[in-house]
């Protein structure tokens, strides 16, 4: 493998097809050139408000939460309900999601169906908040829930195909820290448009419209999508990307012959993340109680996460990108998150410290977790491999969020930190055992980024 | 490693609470309600409906008797009067009940021998205090503000007293309540309540519900309910005035213990107690509490608020109401010398943005009141179990699992080495 054959099928590409396609006025330009970076990274940007609206309207009934029991005149229980009617389906739906973009739709027409659900899902729980039926809301929020996660799985696989073998590691951080920027923007936004609407409105009516203006974003992202399928049509033409063969028939059975690395990747997945987001749910009395926290300062300390997590992810999916050793990092997030839920159990250490380090952590495992699916998976798998792996981890959050409302009921914070410690052991574990598996099948998943350039044959199994 | 310190202290403690039960003889309890009343004042009550209530709860040991003195007249106080295991008390109703102080002095006397430390805890006042700050704890409002109309005194004294009664299921108990009525078309309807419960056993377990305090033979269980209360300010709080009587020459001292661990009451790491006889607690009387109290009569961990109990004073300026209690009964004027030594605190109910007691009119608060060692919440076998299953498992896999793998790893290198070998060898044979 010298550096002579790394330049060269590049090189007689360009110029040995006599078909390549003209580009010209702005479609030559840097900007609109599918073969060049800063198109890409144009592209990027409405790759991440594809879902930007989904995020957006997903935490609409906490960032109203006191206005919208007090307006429908609801229990807490029939509010919790409008995030059970979305997370519960999503156990099962979004793998259907992922099949569905690699059988059926493509990954642009998929976008642009899930896209579509969301925001009816949208309008109609707003319609159902104008017409004070909790029913419909949370029909709505049960259509918006099947398209909400089936876009996520939609937006990773084409973060992967367009960007595989490049910035992924950094993508998939980026991503990341859009999703966490729509819910921020949502909890900051939604209360002064309710009050701008109260006005003019009174009561559910007044949430009604306010609910409306989250549709709005919602038909935003729909255009993302739309534009988004543009330019990837335009890109496959241009670039000549493969098309799918008929004769490679997708069938649901495919699943069988997923590699061990992929499944031990959904352990990684599900076991981290039952560890850090059941816990960030249930932290406030701990923060509260045991350090002694004001209810607002305990309030920061607990989303220290998630806005750390906003900042740090694409930095840290940048630096995963040129070092590559995907596993070193991945291992390195578990062990440092490991080292902070045992802290916050077995010491008073200020939990700022630790929080912070965990969402450094938990940066750390997103960006380089999720992109190595696309090592070890079929690029025409990819929307169901992702379809499961949000799945899984759709199912474990649900699950653990329950077991561990009881635990802290019944036996207190520290034996649910030992609770989340274990979890943390496993998911270890899982690491430990894909870095063996891989090292037996050749060490793809840890290469670092210059082994990887030097191979380039391997990268993406087409 | 200051967390290894204090499980290594709890583990002592477990020790100590071990053997102390094993030398410890039992005692027998017994409770009798309002003891030798020959008034009309206990049996049928005052004019205005209120009642004279006196709980005596006598639990006697093999070394010593202690004697709890519950009652409402004046405000209600717990007199803990440690004697000889033989001794009695006798009550002297009309002089109990007397205006005159003088004559109050001494209404309760004691046949046999006074053994060391006796004490009592009185609740001197209810108040209410307007929180306008958010501030949960009443120090802000109460001190140096003499003409603050952001508090409200309600006076103990003043409350009408339903007739003590047992509770459900515990001869040795006592039920002090103030019900309050409202009239519905011309039928009156009980429509809130504030009352103090005690429980005594003569074993040793925990409250059935939240926060689980131990109870063991040389305590009281104590409830203090608050519940749908109708509240005068639109941020009302409410926060107990309580004064501990320490007849040890040791100040009465607040003590705060932090612990990791929470499985007795989620949620909660601290632990007060108020010993009458900071430098050697066995010795002394105690208050202890958790600082949490419960806003549903469910007692989950979401109704869960904070008991602020900075507040801290030297409990002589409350001095005219412990001249009311039953302890002024019984130590007579000996209660402002020198051979007794108070300090004061109140107990504010409530957190930080948690609604103010209108969210939901209920509050309910539980202590224990003994004498000797208070409790210490110990780690039990049942978390070092899951400790141990939870992190030495996977511990024990990585560790073999890494032990396979190096030692396949060399082994794998030693047969690289001989095929190496067995290769050139080869070659050269060939």
């Amino acid at each position: 493998m010298g550096s002579e054959e790394e330049k060269k099928p590049l090189l007689d590409h360009v110029q040995d097809d006599d078909e390549e396609e003209e580009l010209s006025d702005c479609g030559g330009s840097l900007a609109c050139n599918p073969r060049r970076g800063l198109h890409r990274y144009l592209v990027l940007i409405i790759m991440c408000f594809l879902s930007f609206g989904s995020y957006f309207c997903y935490d609409n009934p906490a960032a109203l939460q006191d206005t919208m029991i007090k307006d429908l005149n609801i229990n807490e229980s029939t509010f919790m309900g409008f995030y059970s009617w979305y997370s519960w389906p999503n156990v099962i739906l979004c793998f259907f999601g992922g099949f569905l973009i690699d059988k059926l739709f493509g990954v642009r027409l998929g976008a642009i169906i899930f896209s579509l659900f969301v925001t009816v899902g949208q309008v109609i729980f707003a319609t159902g908040a104008m017409f004070n039926s909790p029913i419909i809301m949370d029909a709505g929020r049960f259509v918006f829930g099947i398209g909400g996660e089936s876009l996520a799985v939609a937006q990773n696989t084409y973060a992967v195909k367009w960007f595989q073998g490049r910035e992924l590691n950094m993508v998939f951080g980026l991503q990341l820290s859009f999703s966490r920027v729509g819910s921020t923007v949502n909890m900051n936004v939604m209360h002064p448009i309710y009050k701008a609407i109260n006005a003019a409105l009174d009561g559910y009516k007044c949430l009604g419209v306010a609910l409306y203006v989250g549709a709005g974003m919602c038909i935003f992202s729909l255009f993302c999508a739309l534009s988004l399928a543009y330019f990837d049509k335009r890109a496959d033409r241009v670039l000549k990307r493969k098309v799918l063969s008929s004769d490679e028939k997708i069938r649901i059975t495919d699943v069988k012959e997923f590699p061990l690395t992929f499944w031990l990747i959904s352990v990684i997945c599900v076991a981290y993340y039952v560890a850090v987001f059941p816990f960030v749910g249930l932290g406030l009395v701990f923060f509260e109680m045991k350090f002694g926290f004001t209810p607002t300062l305990a309030n920061s300390v607990n989303s220290l996460v998630y806005i750390i997590s906003a900042g740090a992810s694409p930095l840290f999916g940048f630096l995963i990108d040129k070092s590559g050793k995907n596993i070193f990092w991945v291992i390195t997030g578990i062990l440092s998150t490991l080292g902070c839920h045992a802290v916050l159990a077995f010491t008073f250490i200020n939990p700022f410290v630790a929080m912070s380090i965990m969402g450094l952590a938990y940066s750390i495992l997103a960006s380089a977790l999720w992109p190595m699916v696309s090592l070890v998976v079929k690029s025409n798998q990819l929307g169901t491999a992702y379809g499961i792996m949000q799945a899984i981890q759709n199912l474990g959050l649900a699950v653990i969020s329950l077991v561990a409302g009881i635990i802290v009921d019944s036996k207190g914070y520290l034996i649910l930190e030992v609770f989340f410690l274990a979890w943390l052991c496993l998911a270890l574990i899982a690491a430990v055992l894909l870095y063996l598996v891989d090292a037996s099948r050749g060490g793809l998943l840890n290469l670092s980024s210059r082994q990887r350039h030097n191979k380039p044959d391997d990268l993406g199994v087409n | 490693m200051a967390s290894a310190c204090i499980v290594k202290m709890k583990f002592v403690s477990v020790l100590l609470v071990f053997s102390y039960f094993a030398t410890a003889n039992g005692r027998k309890i017994t409770t009798v309600l309002n003891p030798d009343c020959d008034v009309p004042e206990c049996t049928a009550g005052y004019k205005n409906g209120s009642y004279a209530n006196i709980a005596h709860i006598k639990a006697v040991g093999s070394e010593d008797t202690l004697h709890y003195v519950i009652s409402t007249i004046g405000v209600p106080s717990v007199l803990v009067i440690r004697s000889d295991p033989t001794s009695s008390l006798n009550f002297n109703w009309t002089n109990l009940l007397s205006d005159n102080a003088t004559e109050r002095s001494g209404s309760i006397t004691l046949n046999g021998k006074a053994l060391k430390n006796s004490f009592a805890v009185v609740f001197t006042e209810l108040i209410e205090y307007n929180d306008v700050d958010d501030k949960a704890t009443i120090a802000s409002y109460f001190h140096g503000d003499t003409k603050s109309t952001n508090y409200t005194i309600h006076d103990f004294g003043e409350m009408m007293w339903s007739q003590v009664v047992t509770a459900p299921g515990n001869k040795n108990s006592a039920v002090f309540n103030y019900t309050i009525f409202k009239n519905d078309s011309n039928v009156e309807k009980p429509e809130a309540s504030l009352s103090f419960t005690f429980n005594a056993y003569d074993n040793t377990g925990r409250q059935s519900v939240l926060p689980k305090m131990e109870y063991n033979m040389n305590n009281t269980l104590l409830d203090l309910l608050l519940n749908n209360l109708t509240v005068l300010y639109e941020k009302s709080r409410f926060s107990v005035g309580v004064v501990m009587i320490g007849t040890s020459q040791d100040k009465p001292d607040i003590t705060e213990t932090r612990s990791l661990d929470d499985e007795y009451t989620p949620g909660v790491f601290k632990m007060f107690d108020w010993s009458t006889k900071p430098s050697s607690k066995e010795d002394g009387g105690y208050l202890e509490w958790k600082p949490i109290c419960y806003t549903s009569s469910s007692r989950n961990r979401l109704s869960g608020t904070y008991v602020n109990s900075d507040d801290r004073t030297d409990g002589m300026h409350q001095k005219h109401y412990l001249e009311r209690s039953v302890a002024y009964s019984y130590f007579g004027d000996k209660l402002f010398s020198t051979e007794v030594v108070t300090s004061g605190t109140n107990m504010s109910f409530g957190l930080t943005q948690d609604g103010f007691y209108v969210k939901k009119n209920y509050t309910v608060w539980s202590a224990t009141i003994g004498h000797g060692a208070p409790p210490q919440d110990a780690i039990s076998i049942l978390v070092i179990g899951v400790i141990s299953a939870g992190l030495g498992l996977p511990v024990v896999i990585i560790l073999f699992g890494g032990i396979f793998v190096i030692v396949k790893k060399h082994m794998a290198k030693k047969d690289q080495v001989m095929r190496n070998f067995s290769n050139s060898y080869s070659q050269i044979n060939s």
